[in-house]
């Protein structure tokens, strides 16, 4: 049977691309073909739910939220952005020194990331598609689920200081609808490349709306501190370009529903202070470039769901506090470098599911203070551990767990080889076995003899 | 044609004092939702106090406004004027850095940037807490 143009249009409809637009487009033209030119609200054809502004239109920007003064010059407070997607969802802000401001060359929304925000009211049912947010430091399309009710567009964390054009619909757009809503709103003066930023700092945080985050280019950016805090959407994350980044303090907090992360380049990153803290649903984790990294405390606290890690080089490590406390899943632990370490309060606090230890470099550490506290499976630990330690505070660092005989022995022994007999001298075991009358015992009577304050299973 | 809002201002609410400095937006700002203008005190001084901060371009009559008795709007004619007027007695207007006994203002050229402003009254946003989102 021969398809009918009527069928053909059936077809396309079904598709949802604005490939049919152009086809019909074409086909009405009146003997001579003229080129199709998108337009953001060609995304809504079809009745799509969503929402479109657009600074450049100055007919719908008002300065006051009931929309009776109209924006006229630059340097105006935009108190209304009446939506162009035909679906009536304005964005409007009724506190007077919330507003943004609009600027010309190109026309904007400047945003003082203090207070100013768009509020726009999300219909019932949310929007679960594409989010197109042009500024003037940059322009990408993001994965969004937003739900009903209102939601802020701007505010104190914001991926540029000013928005171009931002386009929001139900349904996921295409990547050839993507990529013209991109160059429309490039065309009018929006930044295209996030590649000249060099600070990331807080751009994405709180952005829980976000459930796919593009591979935009991130090649100058020195400073990712915060920059995906709380996107707790996130289940994947790109393979970006984080060559240049050296702070990754707290840069992927609280990322909760990421299962998966990529090997980035983080050669050149010092501090990742809390970088992956509260990402509860990795199950694994690349074998990522440390070897600058000096700050590691809570970089992987409650990751709860890691059962491994990797053999990373955290050779010019010096603080692990809390680096791995409550990875309630890690069954073993690599033999990493921690030869510059000195701060291992609370590092493997709360691994539950760890058995065994590796023999790591314990060298330089001052502070083991709760170290393996409450690591309930944790029955075999090596000995010799703390022959070279600088400091005695050992509070608290094995209560609570299942060593054996040999390893509390061991742990013991290996601290009257330290030979500390000076500064804070503390050591707390509770729970597996006590130690043996041949062995440990004579060592906690030397640590004594040596001013050390000594508690252990069994109360000897 | 240029806008009329040529200035730029910058205010710092202790956190003491928001209730109040939210009555004295609503006295000089141009809407009934103005007594939201100050919400949680997410910034802090060098000695740890808190403070809930504004920015937005102002019309130039902003700085008459501030220094004269205050008079309820039309858009809000049952407002606080005790509690503005309270505000109001504590305004300073580009006195320097932010103390928790006055509510302090920067108010320049509407071109300059709020963060600048912010800094500049030695203000940041503290980062260590383990909850602030």
């Amino acid at each position: 049977m021969p398809i009918s143009i009527d069928n053909l249009i059936n077809v396309n409809f079904i598709k949802g691309d604005i490939d049919l637009l152009r086809f019909g487009l074409n086909l009405g033209g009146s003997g001579q073909h003229k080129p199709y030119i998108f337009k953001p609200e060609d995304l809504f054809f079809l009745g799509e739910q969503g929402a479109y502004y657009s600074p450049g239109d100055l007919s719908t920007l008002f300065q006051d939220a009931a929309g009776t003064t109209p924006v006229t010059v630059d340097g105006d407070p935009v108190g209304l952005a009446v939506d162009k997607s035909g679906n009536a969802v304005n964005a409007a802000q009724s506190i007077s020194a919330s507003r943004p401001v609009y600027n010309v060359d190109p026309s904007r929304l400047s945003l003082d990331k203090v207070d100013d925000a768009l509020v726009i009211t999300v219909p019932t049912g949310g929007w679960i598609g594409t989010m197109v947010l042009a500024t003037n430091q940059g322009t990408a399309s993001y994965g969004v689920s937003i739900p009903a009710g209102d939601y802020n567009l701007g505010g104190i964390y914001f991926p540029g200081n000013a928005i171009v054009g931002v386009v929001f619909r139900d349904g996921a757009l295409s990547a050839g609808e993507k990529a013209d809503a991109e160059s429309y709103f490039v065309g009018n003066g929006a930044v295209a490349s996030y590649g000249t930023v060099v600070t990331f700092a807080s751009f994405w945080r709180l952005r829980s709306e976000i459930t796919e985050f593009p591979l935009i280019d991130t090649s100058s950016g020195t400073d990712f501190a915060l920059a995906w805090r709380f996107c707790s959407s996130l289940t994947s994350f790109p393979l970006i370009d984080t060559s240049s980044g050296t702070n990754f303090n707290r840069a992927w907090y609280s990322c909760s529903s990421l299962t998966s992360f990529p090997l980035i380049d983080t050669s050149s990153g010092t501090n990742f202070y809390r970088a992956w803290y509260n990402c509860s649903s990795l199950t694994s984790f690349p074998l990522i470039d440390t070897s600058s990294g000096t700050d590691f405390a809570l970089a992987w606290r409650f990751c709860s769901s890691l059962t491994s890690f990797p053999l990373i080089d955290t050779s010019n490590g010096t603080n692990f506090s809390y680096a791995w406390a409550n990875c309630t899943s890690l069954t073993s632990f690599p033999l990493i470098d921690t030869s510059s370490g000195t701060n291992f309060n609370r590092a493997w606090a709360n691994c539950t599911s760890l058995t065994s230890f590796p023999l790591i470099d314990t060298s330089s550490g001052t502070d083991f203070s709760y170290t393996w506290y409450n690591c309930t499976s944790l029955t075999s630990f090596p000995a010799n551990a703390f022959n070279n330690v600088k400091g005695g505070d050992f509070g608290s660092a094995f209560t609570n767990t299942a060593l054996d005989q040999t390893s509390i022995d061991g742990i013991l022994v290996s601290l009257v080889t330290s030979g500390i007999a000076a500064g804070t001298r503390v050591f707390d075991q509770t729970g597996g076995s006590a130690p043996s009358v041949a062995t440990g015992q004579p060592a906690i009577d030397t640590l004594r003899s040596r001013g050390w304050t000594v508690s252990v299973e069994g109360g000897y | 044609m240029t806008t009329e809002y040529k200035q730029r201002a910058t205010i710092a609410s202790p956190v003491t004092h928001i209730a109040d400095a939210n009555q004295l937006a609503l006295a000089l700002g141009e809407s009934a939702a103005d007594d939201q203008t100050f919400g949680a005190a997410n910034y802090q001084d060098a000695q740890g106090n808190l403070y809930s901060v504004s920015s937005t371009v102002a019309k130039p009559i902003f700085v008459q406004l501030a220094g004269q008795p205050l008079q309820a709007p039309d858009h809000a004619p049952e407002m606080d004027l005790e509690a503005a007027t309270r505000a109001q007695a504590l305004v300073q207007i580009n006195g320097g850095i932010a103390t928790p006994d006055v509510i302090a203002v920067i108010l320049v050229d509407r071109l300059e940037s709020a963060q600048d402003h912010i800094e500049a009254m030695g203000l940041s946003v503290p980062q260590d807490d383990l909850y602030t989102p």
